[in-house]
């Protein structure tokens, strides 16, 4: 077989999955804060993908402008959601799952209400970049170059948020433990609302990124969230430097994998995969340990 | 300073402090003595705000504590070391205690308050970027009690700080929460080791069943012969 084409299947995979770790990124900062998951985050991505159709085309703003907008609109819909339907279901004793049954339910109303506002029928929106670059024949458009671009931008800025930040330390403060989290000042339940938001960032970054190769509707979530889910399990759930290792490695084995498999054959790889983790690793690739 | 007047506090359906009031006086050391289970803890967590009294008052100066948002409990000077130390285990030592200073003024002092710490425990500078939990028992206590001195506190709340720790070091924490007391920090201690604790305080309650049953200057509770029987073995 040609190398420039496993290269390129390989570049190609890694820019894929450069999206698959934004994604996952989310959800596992909210395992990691909540202990529950987010069945709605395909929903941030999905509105964040409409924000971005009305803002960009629609309303013809630039593409930076319409994407910073969009942004800030997912994250005030990603703290409400946190208010007004996980804030009353957590910490019931015997209600574990009940946050998470609720996002479903989220999940359900919010693609019903897009549904609703802008119909079925799928949009699009142009590259924010045009042309593609050529090396070692390799052919790669300028606008997945900018996704990966992008995609390690966002990345790092929540690394370093979390890291160093005021805020991000407190984050991370109240994941470990909320009672002391509480003592020492910190106000856990902004804490939360702000952890939604933050997740619902991530989304609509991956959202702005991808809108203009797929086309936006209000099922464009589902699919992907189905991935993000696979890959914080493989990652290990609450670990954020799992969700990035296993989001880019996944997108590389799906990319090379359709040299040897029918395309649509792409989710079996991801969920063998899963089984296969899950089977020699139940807690994942990086489990054990908190980010 | 603070008074706690009449609380009933539950744990769900299971009421655990019943009518419970203690007066704390600015400057002292007081002790909070009682067996297992007797809801010692229950009243420290009262205090810093992680739970809510059903019934009653907790009073810091004429301010009501049980009505504020918990987390600002402690930027009224308020500090708690709690029970098995709960440090942030996956942070590090430094990071750990930068967490004491999370309100804002605090935080922009965050570095001169650190030096501080280390100065009081030069161990911890030698371990500042390890993961807390993986430190020993001794140091996991010094980075709790130091936690709760980068707010700053004008009281500090210990809930057994000497449990599980060896006699050597036990011996130091209660010289440093001496030390801390005689610098202005009013002090409330939680301890099952009575007569360590009467040893330091001014002032205890003894605890039974989430009500006292028992109260006076140190010095009169170490004569009675109901608290050398029942807690100090004698």
């Amino acid at each position: 077989m040609d190398v420039t084409i496993v290269l390129q299947q390989i570049i190609n995979g890694v820019i894929v999955g450069s999206i698959y770790a934004l994604m996952a990124s989310g959800l596992s900062l909210i395992w990691g804060t909540m202990k529950t998951l987010n069945f709605a985050h395909g929903e941030f991505y999905m509105l964040g993908g409409f924000f971005m159709f009305i803002l960009n085309v629609q309303a013809g703003l630039n593409p930076i402008l319409a994407g910073a907008i969009s942004i800030l609109f997912i994250f005030v819909v990603g703290v409400i959601m946190q208010r007004l339907v996980i804030h009353y279901l957590m910490d019931k004793p015997g209600w574990d799952v009940s946050p998470l049954i609720a996002t479903f339910g989220v999940s359900i109303f919010l693609q019903n209400l897009s549904l609703k506002l802008w119909g079925e029928r799928f949009k699009n929106i142009p590259y924010y970049l045009g042309g593609e670059a050529s090396f070692f024949g390799i052919n790669l458009s300028y606008h997945r170059i900018l996704i990966l671009i992008i995609a390690v931008v966002v990345i790092f800025t929540l690394w370093a948020f979390l890291k160093y930040s005021r805020f991000g330390m407190a984050l991370r403060a109240t994941s470990q433990d909320r009672d002391a989290a509480t003592i020492n000042g910190i106000n856990t339940k902004k804490m939360f609302m702000i952890t939604f938001g933050i997740s619902a960032i991530l989304a609509t970054a991956a959202a702005i990124m991808l809108s203009p190769i797929y086309s936006v509707n209000p099922w464009m979530g589902e699919s992907l969230l189905l991935k993000a889910l696979a890959v914080i399990v493989i990652g290990g759930l609450g670990s954020l430097v799992g969700a990035i290792i296993a989001g880019v490695g996944l997108g590389v084995l799906e990319g090379v994998g359709i040299l040897f498999f029918p395309s649509e054959w792409q989710n079996v790889i991801a969920f063998s995969i899963l089984i296969i983790v899950l089977w020699i690793r139940p807690s994942g690739l990086f489990g054990t340990k908190e980010w | 300073m603070l008074s706690v007047f009449e609380i009933d506090v539950f744990y769900g359906e299971v009421q655990v402090i019943h009518g419970l009031s203690i007066e704390i006086k600015k400057g002292t050391t007081t002790a909070l003595l009682g067996s297992n289970g007797a809801g010692k803890s229950t009243v420290l967590r009262t205090l810093s705000g992680i739970l809510r009294p059903e019934k009653g008052q907790v009073l810091l100066g004429n301010n009501r504590l049980d009505k504020i948002e918990p987390s600002t409990i402690v930027t009224k000077g308020i500090a708690h070391v709690p029970e098995g130390r709960r440090l942030f285990s996956q942070m590090s030592v430094e990071e750990n205690l930068i967490m004491g200073a999370f309100e804002k003024k605090l935080w922009a002092n965050r570095k001169d308050n650190l030096q501080y710490i280390y100065d009081l425990f030069p161990r911890l500078k030698e371990r500042r970027m390890q993961e807390a939990g993986t430190l020993s028992g001794g140091e996991q206590q010094m980075v709790a009690i130091g936690r709760a001195l980068m707010s700053k506190p004008k009281m500090l709340m210990l809930d057994e700080p000497s449990l599980g720790l060896a006699p050597k070091i036990v011996e130091s924490i209660f010289e440093l929460i001496q030390d801390l007391n005689k610098e202005g920090i009013t002090i409330l201690l939680v301890e099952q080791n009575a007569q360590i604790a009467l040893e330091i305080s001014d002032y205890s309650y003894v605890l039974e069943n989430g009500r006292i049953a028992l109260e006076g200057k140190a010095e009169n509770l170490m004569d009675n012969i109901y608290v050398k029987q029942a807690y100090l073995g004698l």
